[in-house]
């Protein structure tokens, strides 16, 4: 897809409100046509004084600049706060889109990008989109519409009809300027497209040595960090100075084109009617300025295209699934395959989890085990075998029935700031009382509880209250008991006992596979009870 | 701004030339007001964009520093220390903003020279009312922009910590959710931004004003100068010109002007603090009425080469808290730490690795024989195909390796740079019991370390010492 393609189809995209949209383009055409105006028309004032065409007319004119002085501000005004508000709706809707979109990903596909990576995407690229109306499309058009008068101005005002080949010159003069800036584009988002590249890759090094240096500064290797962090500044500092450079160069050009204009001026050598020449001459003069908001506009058009590219490789087409949750809810793995590169993980489980039934997976580190249940929940793909509930593959119930009657507690569980109803909720209506559920295993809440840095043992804790919050049929949880006594191991797996739910778990807790119905181990080896 | 009072004089000249019918001279200083133009935008903007750039950069090269102290996952992001680069790199714009409006001053002198003093008065008078008038449309904006900056920080660490936890939201069915509530912070954001944006807008309106009357009266004085015959054309037009050009340069400065105090502010941020080093001891390290913040209890001890510490009680009683105050990554709530200037290894499930080769996670960019890589790997249960070829890359959230050979890879690198100190928060919990062994043996062949563990039940090592802390 062409940039420019890319560009048309982000702003369909957008659909924002069409009476903001024309409010913000009729005030900045205004705003633009009256400082030309203004420019303009200050000088032929004093033209006309100097002309001693009487007393009157001078007066007037003055009123009429002096009004379009004062209503320019108020004009530019109703012009930012519309185009600011396209900015802003469009914002909102593409950050959401962007949660929607990480919220559909298989785990597989989450793991492969870096939480920075799409951290730099959610802010920095979704907010390059706000500056397509404030920086780029409505000065951008409203420049052009204002050159436009302009120019019909200058064309229609000659005192003889010859003359309307110096209106020629500053056409000419303005169609190169935008020739060179559309010329200009594609090569741009091209360089533009590595610098953000380098830019992301920055911020992945700093939420990665975030999390790893307090560790290697205590090794003393934090220059080793410091290093690493600095190779990826060299990167994005020459990529951004690269980009800069080649701006420089087209800003260079831009006044050269206003050379046609003043060329057709010279070689048609007027020596009448000198306030129309006045006027042609400023509106050339002019245009540099009209040039520099044109540039401007290129400038954000290219970070705005960079950015829908990045969007737009996060995008992933949806599966279309729609069966409804079956009445009989067993769940049952057949033959279940994981592979990854050459070696095989796992190889033909079978596991039925019928209500009530509990099930243990054991195994070493590194065998698969959390993968086994990212599966069984619907969360990542396997590489053979079923999954079914009663006659119904899983990989075909809708999304939301699948999520209502499947529960899934990885082993880091996170999103624990705040009131703890809205940290267990999370949106749901819990069908169990959750204050019950909290004080039975151990965590004490009242009416001004607010969660901030629970350690290890609460954060496990409490992500198995809330997996059980709507009562789902099935559980799965990734070793949910690890950094727990055992008074709170015992009153956590009461808990799961008592809400009848079928539970696959895995575990190296002695306690928890004493407690399971079943033990299924994984690679071979024998449970470490 | 010299050059573009040098512009406008041209403009003048333009203007005069055609008026007094000599349009080869008109069309020169077309050229002449054409060039003076382009120099002044690229001058000025190749000089804000290169000095904004070396700012920028020299920043960026302190990041590494402020990363040595730990911070809470929805800060990882370090959008405190971006903002603050930008704001800082806004600070040479603003010096030549402001020089602009210093030299502004020599137009009030062209307008003397070119109209009488009347102009002159005008303006210096028309400017002591909007000075004051800029300052206070600065001041008010700006209380707005700091919390709309405060909003935005609370939208990005709210996105971090949900995008980090995307899986975990589909799980729980809980997408949809954090849609709208990512939503509801954007626009919050918007609302915050948009009350700045009116009052910097409706400010603007009466600075227009100001600047408006101004550009008008000296326009009218010099028109009648004009029809009385008292002034030239050229003339006439010069002191209009610059008065606007005077006039739009403190207009600039003006709107600016809170700005300034955000480039402060971030030069604040940016400063690197000193990290609480605790002070060097001869014993591997002392603590004495060490208290935790989390829980008011108090440890007291000290340890020597192969002293094996053991700090058990139920989670959530400040036992990570007292051990990141133990090697000064925070402030104890009371008491004192010395430790060994010796390397300290700290492993934690909460621990990260680095993108990058399995050798170089270990290594760190040392020179380590690969025996002795190999060796501690096999002492610590690391071994298969996945632990085979040390030029393999791994991801940084140890993507396709369990908590527990992620925690092992951790011990193992802490290992390779001959710690005087190993300090374990909580590891038994994500190991086997096999690997708990295998770990406790790696570290009773390491007798010269010391190693402090805390755990609620699932020690690794025998200890020497035990300090048991109750609810």
């Amino acid at each position: 897809m062409t940039p420019y393609a890319q560009l048309r189809r982000w702003v369909r995209r957008a659909s924002v409100p069409p009476a903001t949209l024309t409010r913000a383009l009729v005030a900045a055409t205004v705003a633009s046509v009256t400082s030309l105006g203004l420019f303009v028309g200050a000088a032929a004032l004093l033209v006309l004084s100097a002309a001693h065409p009487g007393l009157r007319a001078v007066a007037v004119l003055l009123v009429v600049i002096e009004l379009f002085a004062f209503l320019r501000s108020p004009i530019r005004f109703v012009e930012r706060v519309s185009t600011h508000r396209l900015g802003f709706t469009a914002v909102t809707r593409w950050r959401m889109w962007l949660m929607r979109t990480v919220g559909a990903w298989s785990f597989a596909r989450w793991s492969q990008h870096a939480h920075g990576d799409v951290l730099a995407r959610s802010l920095h690229d979704t907010e390059e989109l706000q500056d397509l109306w404030v920086r780029s499309l409505v000065p951008a058009l409203s420049s052009l519409a204002s050159l436009v008068v302009a120019d019909i101005a200058v064309a229609a005002l000659p005192p003889r009809p010859h003359w309307l080949l110096p209106a020629l010159g500053l056409l000419i003069s303005q169609g190169a300027a935008a020739t060179l800036l559309v010329r200009a584009f594609p090569g741009l988002v091209v360089r533009d497209r590595e610098r953000r590249r380098r830019r992301a890759a920055f911020q992945s090094q700093i939420v990665e040595l975030s999390r790893t240096t307090p560790d290697l500064d205590l090794l003393g290797s934090a220059a080793y960090a410091a290093a690493r962090l600095d190779v990826a500044r060299r990167s994005l500092t020459d990529a951004e100075v690269e980009i800069e450079r080649i701006r420089t160069r087209l800003q260079a050009m831009l006044p050269l084109t206003a050379l046609g204009g003043v060329a057709l001026l010279a070689a048609f050598r007027p020596v009448a009617a000198p306030l129309w020449l006045v006027g042609a001459a400023l509106v050339l003069v002019a245009g540099l300025e009209v040039g520099a908001t044109a540039s401007m506009a290129l400038d954000t058009a290219v970070a705005v295209t960079a950015a829908t590219e990045r969007l737009d490789d996060l995008d992933e087409p949806a599966t279309e699934r729609s069966r409804p949750w079956p009445g009989e809810p067993t769940l049952v793995v057949r033959g279940l395959v994981l592979r990854t590169g050459t070696r095989t993980l796992v190889d033909g489980v079978d596991l039925t989890l019928a209500r009530g039934r509990r099930i243990a997976v054991t195994g070493a580190s590194g065998v698969g085990k959390s993968w086994l249940l990212r599966v069984v929940a619907g969360l990542d793909a396997a590489d053979g075998g079923t999954i079914a509930v009663g006659d119904c593959p899983l990989d075909q119930i809708a999304e939301s029935e699948l999520r209502r009657h499947v529960a899934y507690v990885p082993s880091e569980p996170g999103l624990m700031r705040g009131r703890p109803a809205d940290v267990i909720a999370l949106g749901r209506t819990p069908s169990r009382a959750v204050a019950d559920d909290l004080a039975a295993v151990g965590v004490l809440t009242d009416a001004d509880t607010r969660w901030e840095g629970l350690s290890r043992g609460e954060t496990a804790r409490v992500a198995v209250v809330r997996a059980l919050a709507i009562a789902p049929d099935v559980v799965v949880l990734d070793e949910p008991t690890a950094g727990l006594g055992p008074r709170d191991t015992t009153a956590l797996l009461d808990l799961l006992e008592h809400s009848g739910a079928a539970i696959l778990v895995a575990t190296h807790d002695p306690a928890v596979t004493a407690w399971a119905d079943e033990v299924v181990s994984l690679g071979g080896l024998a449970p470490s009870a | 701004m010299l050059l573009a009072f040098a512009a406008s004089l041209a403009t003048a000249s333009l203007v005069t030339a055609a008026v007094a019918s000599q349009p080869g001279a008109a069309v020169a200083w077309l050229l002449v007001a054409i060039a003076l133009h382009a120099l002044r935008s690229a001058l000025t903007r190749s000089w804000s964009v290169a000095a904004a750039g070396r700012v920028r950069d020299r920043w960026r090269q302190s990041f590494a520093q402020h990363l040595r102290v730990p911070r809470p996952e929805g800060l990882r992001g370090r959008g405190d220390l971006l903002q603050a680069t930008e704001d800082a790199a806004e600070g040479p714009d603003l010096d030549q903003l402001s020089a602009a409006a210093r030299v502004s001053g020599v137009g009030l002198v062209v307008v003397v020279l070119a109209a009488g003093w009347p102009s002159a008065a005008i303006i210096v008078a028309l400017a002591a009312v909007a000075v004051p008038l800029y300052r206070r449309a600065g001041r008010r904006s700006q209380t707005l922009i700091q919390e709309h900056l405060r909003r935005r920080d609370l939208l990005e660490r709210r996105q971090l910590e949900l995008l980090a936890h995307a899986t975990e939201l589909r799980a729980l069915g809980s997408v949809e959710y954090a849609a709208t509530e990512i939503g509801a912070l954007s626009d919050h954001e918007h609302r915050a931004a948009e009350r700045a944006l009116r009052i910097a807008l409706e400010s603007s309106l009466v600075t227009e004003f100001v600047s408006g009357v101004s550009v008008g009266l000296v326009a009218m004085v010099v028109g009648f100068a004009l029809l009385g015959s008292r002034l030239d054309l050229f003339r006439a037009l010069v002191a209009v010109l610059v008065t606007a050009d005077l006039f739009g340069a403190i207009r600039r400065y003006g709107i600016a002007f809170h700005r300034r105090e955000a480039a402060q502010i971030a030069r604040r941020v940016l400063d690197v603090p000193d990290a609480p080093r605790p002070p060097a001891s001869a014993r591997v390290a002392v603590a004495t009425r060490l208290v935790s913040t989390a829980a008011p209890w108090e440890a007291t001890f000290a340890l020597a080469e192969g002293d094996r510490l053991l700090l058990t009680g139920p989670s959530g009683v400040g036992k990570s808290s007292l051990l990141h105050a133990l090697v000064g990554w925070s402030a104890p709530a009371s008491g004192t730490v010395e430790l060994t200037p010796a390397p300290v290894g700290f492993v934690s499930p909460a621990g990260g690795l680095l993108t990058a080769s399995l050798r170089d996670n270990l290594t760190l960019g040392r020179t380590i024989p690969e025996d002795a890589v190999r060796e501690i790997l096999d002492d610590l249960g690391l071994v298969g195909p996945r632990f085979h070829d040390l030029d393999e890359t791994l991801s940084a959230d140890g993507g396709g390796l369990s908590s527990g050979e992620r925690v092992r890879l951790l011990l193992a690198r802490a290992l390779l740079a001959e710690p005087a100190l190993v300090v374990l928060d909580d590891i038994g919990g994500v190991l086997d019991a096999a690997s708990r062994a295998r770990v406790a043996e790696a570290l009773d062949r390491r007798p010269q370390v010391a190693v402090i563990e805390a755990t609620a039940d699932t020690p690794v090592v025998v200890p020497t010492t035990r300090i048991e802390v109750t609810r």
